[in-house]
């Protein structure tokens, strides 16, 4: 029986922990199983040498014609791009001695990234709500097919307001932890 | 001009990586060129990752303290470069004017407490 050299693995990992989700890739990497495509909670992977390797994630969307320019500034220092989803880059670069090398050097830039988070849930928010709204105003329709319909709106939007909660803890937490460095 | 020192303060302070940033575009230069030069101008202490150095580089350019300023081939590859506005250099210089007298500040109180210590 020839060995899998190609799997893909299903997992959910959520926006608000993104360093465990990089530590799990760094652990798959170890074991030999390197990232080949990011696909949501698709995780496609391919067998080669075990090998340190740290991963980062960048939530980022990079105007019209500045994607080159993007990538290019990761690549010139060393990292290299695995793949993209839903706006979220995925990096590596293989580990040395000393601390793990960081994509985000500063806790301004981090938080920056968690707010241009926010502002795309935002905007998904509105698309949910503006609907949600005016099937509430609207009473010509009773029939149960809306309830249903309703009830799926409500779920969307309570898992949005659910993450929305997590994203601006997360944002609370490194602003925390850089009030903690500064006085000390 | 006053005009322009008015429209720079209202932009301070800035964070460390903005203003190394600033400063080290005192000639223009690409992306890698800035993560070099900001390692060399602060020997080795503040390191610029590319996530970061991206993020900075987009809010400069929207705020109007750099701009766009042509490319540059190397090895093969062309990079973007990146130049101060006028808009960026009277930042620069509004801040370095702020942590002076930030400084300025700090050692009449450092003085006062190095007297007394000698004192004591």
């Amino acid at each position: 029986m020839r060995a899998k050299t190609r799997k893909t693995v299903f997992r959910v990992h959520w926006a608000w922990n993104n360093e465990k989700e990089e530590r799990w890739l760094s652990r798959m990497a170890r074991s030999g199983w390197h990232l080949t495509a990011p696909k949501g909670i698709f995780y496609r992977f391919a067998k080669g040498e075990p090998a340190g390797v740290v991963y980062r994630l960048d939530y980022q969307r990079p105007a019209r014609g500045n994607l080159k320019e993007y990538l290019g500034l990761f690549k010139d220092a060393g990292w290299e791009h695995v793949g993209e989803f839903a706006n979220w880059h995925y990096f590596r670069i293989r580990a040395g001695e000393g601390p793990a090398p960081e994509i985000h050097t500063d806790p301004e830039s981090k938080i920056a990234m968690f707010r241009r988070l926010l502002a795309s849930l935002g905007i998904v928010s509105v698309a949910v709500w503006t609907p949600f709204i005016t099937s509430l105003a609207d009473h010509s329709h009773p029939h149960s097919r809306w309830y249903s319909i309703r009830g799926f709106q409500i779920a969307v939007l309570a898992f949005l307001l659910y993450a929305v909660v997590r994203i601006a803890l997360k944002i609370g937490r490194i602003k925390k932890d850089r009030a903690r460095r500064e006085t000390k | 001009m006053s005009d322009l020192k008015a429209k720079a303060e209202k932009l301070l302070p800035l964070t460390e990586a903005t203003y190394y940033i600033l400063i080290s575009l005192v000639e223009p230069r690409h992306g890698y060129g800035i993560m070099q030069n900001v390692a060399g101008l602060s020997a080795g202490r503040v390191r610029l990752g590319p996530g970061t150095l991206y993020g900075a580089i987009t809010n400069l350019l929207k705020q109007g303290l750099i701009e766009r300023a042509g490319e540059q081939d190397m090895e093969g590859e062309r990079r973007k470069i990146y130049a101060l506005t006028s808009l960026g250099m009277a930042v620069i210089v509004a801040e370095c004017e702020r942590l002076e007298s930030l400084v300025r500040d700090g050692h009449e109180a450092a003085e006062k407490i190095l007297a007394a210590h000698k004192e004591s």
